[in-house]
């Protein structure tokens, strides 16, 4: 451990001024820190630190790893795989982020608004525990709902299509490899909007009712009052939803896992898939360790990148319009 | 002297979380009284009703030894394998998954116990091709060297058909490729898709491979799968050809992309298909299902067919009753253990020729017997075993060829782009 790192913590020491007499107490609050660092080390550091020293070498999993410095990043950057890879992250974004978030603040509202002081909150409380059904369902049990959904064959979705008389639209759903992503894509909506919807219909209970009242009187219609005050008032909490779920896309894995493997083809591959395919189906350990890598750095740049538009935009609620 | 209490804590935090992270090395020394067997096949397959048996003799020769067995994951297995067999705490004996990607590479790393010398000193039979999947050379290439692992079984991949619609529809058993694009035809043309095929699966692969195991002889076979020589790519390329005729004549459904190995296998025993190009684990189940008359002929036309002996009873290099492990080896290569896995439609490699009960076992046990002595062919082993992770590149490309998403020419390309990039640079 360096000691410059023990300097700038000692600093830190000096915010909480001991008691006269007790000075042999100084720094026995720092025994406080232990379990966390514990298992921030075990969990993060020290599991991190590993994976990028695999990723300089050349290493089958077994024996001894090879050094062999950027050589697997270099492979990675002429990787045509490993850019689909990323090219498809950006549709999960759009999937498991910017849709859900969408749907999920439309939701909250109609909830919150409208079904709730006309049905009453038992109604809406029921609808919002519907909606976040598929976030506690095992992702595999979903998984295997969906692809039984999907099945070509004897799938509910094309039997339904043909008993309609529209056999036409009935679609080889995960096994076309133009049609597979946007099937994915709507598991993962499905799957999200319950968070969202949960998350937003908190924010909106904390929503001064007077706001809606005074709109009301003004004669603003639903649309109105919904862009200029559930919008506005909910900045933070999109915000927050936002960051947490395009970091989740950019680590999406079961979904694909379950659903398609990466196929068909390899049109829905991730880039977590792809690198656990490198540790453990090709057994080129330290690409797939220099794939987590880049998978890291590139979590680490959006998630400081949408933290710094948050702060930025959360401070007082002005009205963002030009 | 004051201590700094900030990197006491981080050197205790740290010292923790590397014992937490397993840095540490410890382990549980071995009961010289307990066997550890693992193996991965599930309850309701004969393989296992096999080993159970075998488990059962030896705890009958054995007094006072426990046997503690295991039951793990395939995926388990695949992904982990290597990694239980480095640790301080592996079985005597598992079950391990042949070729050069998954045992080739454990026996290489010297994770496994030689077993060449066991083998001669105890006599066991093991001087057959079923049983070259257990020899590895010293680059982990299977087929030749040091013996590492024994199979108890063997498999091969022909065409299971529906006699029923043969019958009705007046189609005979092909014999030769003509005859059998006719058969295909024959079925189209009454509106049945005549081959029932999961290519979002292992199926897919297989026929790819069968197709151009009609191109290949035994020396580009050993080419393709030993590295001996130049790889004839110009088969695969017809294979590719005449697979993507198929689909565009209807022969193959294009939502075959769609469908796993199982649903395929399903719709075969349900009576919809008239034909199902797969292997003999399907034996059990298609013997089962009482609607109609099923069989089998090998692949027409081919000298060559996909087929191996089974998974292999490894000995870690690491394992604690070694003794123990060998006799249990050897109790599942007796006869009455053989005979027994043939009666529950399993594929035995040591069993009495004729000495299954069932139609089935007798069916499959002696044509792999016939496969094995290679008068009428020989077993060409499976196209994703030369290289690790062969397999999903042979999926991609297998689903890329019935949806269309690729020339046969593209997907010959990115089948031998892998395959070369994973050649073991000697």
């Amino acid at each position: 451990m360096p000691s410059t790192n023990t300097v700038t913590l000692n600093t830190a020491t000096h915010a909480v001024t001991p008691r006269k007499g007790t000075s042999e107490r100084r720094g026995g609050y720092w025994w406080y820190i232990l379990p966390g660092a514990v298992g921030f080390l075990a969990v993060v550091a020290v599991p991190f630190g590993m994976n990028l020293w695999y990723s300089l070498t050349s290493w089958r999993g077994v024996g001894d790893p090879v050094f062999i410095g950027f050589e697997n990043y270099q492979r990675l950057l002429g990787d045509p795989l490993f850019w689909a890879s990323f090219r498809h992250s950006v549709a999960f974004i759009v999937a498991m982020a910017i849709l859900p978030t969408a749907i999920g603040v439309l939701v909250a509202a109609v909830l919150f608004n409208y079904i709730s002081p006309k049905f009453g909150s038992k109604v809406a409380s029921f609808l919002r525990a519907t909606y976040y059904l598929p976030q506690i369902l095992p992702i595999a049990v979903a998984g295997v709902l969906w692809k039984w959904m999907y099945q070509p064959q004897y799938g509910i979705i094309n039997t339904t299509l043909r008993d309609l008389g529209l056999g036409g639209l009935a679609q080889n759903w995960l096994g076309d490899s133009d049609l597979a992503i946007y099937a994915v894509m709507n598991v993962l909506v499905w799957l999200q909007i319950g968070y969202t919807v949960v998350v937003f219909m908190s924010g909106l209970s904390r929503v001064d009712p007077a706001l809606y009242e005074a709109a009301e009187l003004d004669g603003a219609s639903w649309s109105q009052q919904f862009r200029t005050i559930t919008l506005n008032q909910l900045r933070p909490e999109i915000a927050v939803v936002l960051i947490t779920t395009s970091v989740a896309a950019l680590k999406v894995f079961a979904p694909i896992f379950v659903l398609t493997r990466g196929g068909p083809g390899t049109s829905t591959i991730v880039p977590a898939y792809f690198s656990f395919s490198s540790f453990f189906t090709t057994t080129k350990v330290g690409y797939g360790a220099a794939v987590a890598s880049v998978l890291a750095l590139m979590i680490s740049v959006v998630a400081v990148a949408l933290l710094r538009y948050q702060t930025r935009n959360s401070e007082g609620f002005d009205d963002g319009r030009p | 002297m004051r201590r700094n209490p900030v990197r006491l804590v981080t050197a205790v935090a740290a010292a923790l979380a590397l014992v937490m992270t397993g840095c540490s090395s410890g382990g549980d020394s071995g009961d010289p009284n307990t066997l550890k067997v693992w193996w991965w096949e599930t309850d309701d397959s004969a393989l296992s009703a096999a080993w159970k048996h075998a488990v059962s003799i030896f705890e009958k020769e054995h007094p006072g030894v426990t046997v503690k067995q295991e039951l793990k994951t395939y995926e388990q297995m695949q992904q982990s394998g290597q990694l239980i067999l480095d640790s301080n705490d592996t079985p005597d004996v598992l079950e391990y998954l042949k070729g050069n990607a998954t045992a080739g590479v454990v026996a290489k790393a010297g994770l496994l116990t030689d077993l060449t010398e066991v083998a001669q000193s105890r006599s066991w039979k093991v001087d057959n091709t079923a049983q070259q999947v257990g020899l590895y050379d010293d680059n982990g290439l299977m087929g030749s060297g040091k013996r590492y692992g024994v199979t108890n079984y063997g498999e091969y991949v022909g065409v299971w058909y529906n006699q029923d619609l043969f019958a009705q529809h007046n189609v005979q058993v092909p014999t030769t490729l003509a005859e059998f694009e006719n058969a295909l035809k024959t079925f189209t043309d009454k509106g049945l898709t005549p081959l029932a095929l999961g290519s979002a699966d292992y199926p897919g692969p297989h026929l790819l491979y069968s197709l151009a195991l009609a191109h290949m002889d035994e020396k580009s076979l050993a080419a393709y799968q030993r590295f001996e020589g130049e790889v004839d790519w110009s088969a695969w390329e017809k294979a590719a050809t005449t697979m993507r005729q198929w689909v565009e004549n209807k022969y193959i459904s294009t939502d075959s992309t769609g469908i796993p190995a199982q649903d395929a296998g399903n719709a075969f025993i349900a009576g919809q298909y008239p034909m199902f190009v797969s292997g003999t684990w399907w034996g059990g189940q298609i013997a089962e299902q009482p609607t109609f008359k099923t069989d089998q002929f090998l692949f027409p036309g081919n000298k060559l067919h996909p087929g191996s002996g089974g998974n292999l009873w490894v000995v870690p290099a690491k394992a604690k009753n070694k003794d123990l492990a060998y006799d249990f080896i050897e109790i599942t290569q007796r006869p009455e253990v053989q005979n027994f896995l043939a009666d529950k439609g399993g594929v035995p490699v040591a069993s009495e020729p004729g000495s299954a009960s069932s139609a089935m076992g007798l069916l499959v046990g002696d044509r792999f017997t016939e496969l094995l002595s290679g008068d009428k062919g020989g077993l060409a082993w499976y196209p994703d075993w030369p290289v690790a992770g062969l397999n999903d590149v042979l999926l991609a490309n297998t689903t890329n060829l019935v949806g269309g998403d690729a020339t046969p020419q593209q997907v010959v390309e990115a089948i031998k782009a892998a395959y070369d990039a994973g050649k073991p640079t000697a």
